[in-house]
């Protein structure tokens, strides 16, 4: 299989930029902070141009590289719909119980909301957080990403002789704490889940997280791009000293590796997917180098970003605090850098010594 | 025959190729064994898998893309013998075959592909180094001659070459990349004097200052057209870049194999280093990929220019780490040593650290030339 997109791909990710510069300009992400209702219309047009059935019912052999296409011009865009929490993270790791989650999954495609929980009480990689006894859920749940915005929670709970259980509950239903979350347009909260799930399936955790977490992965990679391309578009005009401040080595190299973060993160999400797809070697490994490289990425991007821009970018008007927030809260889900990078080393040092 | 099959049927062959004992003897033994990579070159050469994307003649068996990079990973994976003369097939035989008149190829090209001759870069110049547009060895027409006299440093291996492609000045009335040529140099003319330079460590890749003192080149040693010699460089660093990353790549695996032999020792902070440089190391391979999947499909592919950048910078590090997993040992360990002090050059040769962020920065990014 190719890791670059295909020819359809690309398509896909034009058409996805072109609908998002339309339908969610930074102006909605700004207004999104403030107002929680307002990413209900860019919601319904995603739902109309079809991208919630991405990852369906039916397998497609492409649906994982297709979400990658559409979540990085999304991650670009700062989108304030769930819309990584829903098709990324949900159906990604529901697309592992396909045949149980089938109803779901349709329901998703029409419009229903949901989010993956991953995070216990201080936990720096996402695993199982909840526990699954007698029939019931139960756990304190952290960083439930979109806590407000969504209808339906799936989650890894841990049953009572050490497995592990894909599950599946209406969120909306449970008692939830939003916070005030770095990035309000996805806006995080915690839960104590107490429930009867409706979907309990026995897995593999790392099945299940590999394509949530290459979805994350995607979505930074969009932010730390849009993070390049607004510094380089200042840095080619903004003048001081009588030139452009891009002529100055101190900037231009310091782009040029951002370049390289950007690229870095770029191949490891593509090659992720395309591991996914295949099943070919070992496909968490994979997602966590892509993932800790697109935090890499989108951090340094949005420092560099502020940092090129000078004061502006420290104004509520100016678009650079969107993609800070986005890049920060959107690297701390899911896995945290130093963590992803170790729990690569040792899958490989694993693999090495066996 | 698929990208897998060329690799699989190269495997064959050098595993009949490679002493038995090739990869249980110690890799560092075989590394400075220079008759077994002398006979590998020449063999590879006979097999076709020296250039496989060429023709037969040329060492080749005419491969497209996708199975020539397939061949050149998996020579890489199994640790094939290093190619002793390195800049003889990987930058001069591209360009003598692009820009090499019919009589220069058919004597030059094969004597090269085989090993027998050797070929120097005739590039750097005590005043011009990253900035190789303002050298100033000069090249002065006498009719049918070229007289030449100025200075080249960090040649390698010139002191074994019997060539050299020999950047001159030819006409110093237009601004400095136009008045480059480039002339094939017989390095046994009259007026050459060669002065190896004894390097930091341990070396096969020794620097030489070639002195050229009225040294007469027929005007037929030209390469390419005159004033042409920038296109030449340009044209044949380019092929050297496409096989520096694998390179690089190789090198990075076995640093990462040397991290993984203290597996015991490896704290957080250690582990996290080892997880980066496994990133870089498999974020290397997928650019290279991508790249070659754009140049099929006839797409532009500006993430190729990281490949050295990303590659050199990642061997360093990857080396670096070893060093400080080995913890004080580290010290006491001249195979540990060499590897760091190889990686050191790895940022400077093909085009520096520096000049490749700015041609990120300027072609890439189109951010101004100052």
């Amino acid at each position: 299989m190719e890791i670059g997109p295909s020819d359809d791909q690309r398509l896909l990710a034009e058409s996805a930029r072109d609908v998002l510069s339309e339908q969610s300009p930074p102006s909605l992400t700004r207004t999104s902070y403030d107002d929680p209702e307002a990413w209900r219309p860019l919601w319904q047009t995603i739902v109309d141009v079809g991208w919630t059935g991405v990852i369906a019912s039916a397998a497609d052999p492409d649906e994982i590289k297709n979400l990658v296409a559409i979540v990085e011009a999304a991650g670009a865009a700062t989108v304030s719909a769930p819309f990584l929490s829903t098709v990324g993270l949900a159906a990604g790791a529901l697309r592992t119980v396909r045949t149980e989650a089938a109803d779901l999954l349709d329901a998703i495609a029409a419009g229903t909301t949901a989010t993956l929980l991953a995070h216990r009480s201080g936990s720096r990689l996402p695993g199982a957080c909840l526990s699954y006894d007698n029939g019931r859920l139960s756990g304190r749940v952290h960083q439930i990403r979109d806590v407000t915005r969504v209808d339906i929670a799936v989650a890894l709970a841990e049953d009572s002789i050490g497995g592990t259980q894909l599950v599946s509950f209406r969120l909306s239903d449970q008692d939830l704490t939003a916070h005030e979350s770095v990035d309000p347009s996805q806006p995080v909260g915690s839960s104590n889940v107490s429930v009867a799930p409706e979907i309990v399936v026995p897995v593999d955790a790392a099945d299940v997280l590999a394509v949530p977490v290459i979805a994350a992965a995607a979505e930074l990679v969009g932010v730390a791009d849009a993070a390049l391309s607004m510094s380089v578009g200042y840095a080619k005009t903004r003048e001081q000293f009588g030139q452009p401040i891009g002529g100055f080595q101190a900037i231009k190299h310091r782009l040029a590796d951002v370049f390289v973060a950007v690229e870095r993160a770029r191949s490891l999400t593509y090659a992720a997917a395309a591991a996914a797809s295949s099943g070919e070697g070992s496909v968490i490994r994979a997602a966590y180098l892509a993932k800790a490289a697109a935090n890499d990425a989108a951090l340094a991007a949005a420092r560099a970003c502020v940092s090129v821009h000078g004061a502006i970018a420290q104004t509520w008007e100016h678009d650079a605090h969107l993609l800070v927030r986005r890049a920060w809260q959107s690297a701390a889900l899911l896995g945290e850098t130093e963590a992803l990078y170790r729990a690569a080393a040792q899958d490989y040092l694993a693999a090495a010594t066996a | 025959m698929t990208p897998a099959e060329c690799a699989a049927e190269f495997a064959e062959w050098l595993e009949a190729f490679l002493p038995a004992d090739y990869y249980t003897a110690k890799y560092a033994e075989y590394r400075w064994d220079i008759g077994l990579r002398r006979a590998f070159q020449e063999a590879a050469y006979e097999a076709g898998w020296l250039q496989p994307a060429w023709t037969r003649e040329h060492g080749g068996r005419e491969l497209g893309p996708a199975e020539t990079m397939a061949v050149r990973l998996e020579s890489a994976v199994r640790s094939a013998p290093k190619l002793p003369n390195i800049q003889g097939p990987g930058v001069v035989a591209p360009g003598l075959r692009h820009f090499g008149t019919p009589e220069q190829v058919d004597r030059l090209l094969v004597p090269l592909l085989r090993g027998h001759e050797w070929w120097a870069l005739g590039m750097s110049e005590p005043g011009a180094g990253s900035d190789f547009g303002s050298l100033r060895t000069r090249a002065e027409r006498n009719g049918d001659t070229y007289v030449v006299t100025g200075q080249k440093i960090w040649t390698t291996q010139a002191h074994e070459s019997k060539w050299a492609t020999l950047y001159c000045r030819t006409d110093p009335s237009v601004p400095k990349h136009k008045g480059i040529s480039c002339l094939i140099l017989d390095m046994e003319s009259p007026g050459v004097t060669v002065r190896p330079i004894r390097m930091a460590t341990i070396s096969d890749e020794t620097f030489c200052e070639v002195f050229l003192d009225e040294v007469e080149i027929p005007v037929s040693s030209l390469l390419g057209q005159e004033g042409q010699g920038w296109s030449v460089a340009m044209s044949s660093l380019e092929h050297e870049r496409d096989m520096i990353w694998i390179m690089n790549w190789v090198e990075i695996e076995r640093g990462l194999q040397a991290v993984a032999r203290h597996s015991a020792d490896l704290d957080d902070g250690l582990l996290a280093a080892l997880g980066r440089r496994l990133a870089d190391a498999a974020a290397l391979r997928a650019t290279g990929f991508r790249g070659l999947e754009d140049t099929l499909a006839n797409r532009a592919a500006p993430q190729a220019t990281i490949l050295k950048l990303l590659g050199s910078e990642a061997l360093q590090h990857t080396w670096e780490l070893a060093a400080t997993a080995a913890g004080a040992e580290a010290i006491v360990d001249p195979g540990l040593s060499f590897e760091r002090h190889d990686a050191l050059a790895a940022t400077i040769y093909g085009g520096t650290s520096d000049v490749q962020r700015n041609i990120i920065g300027e072609r890439v990014l189109g951010l101004p030339r100052v």
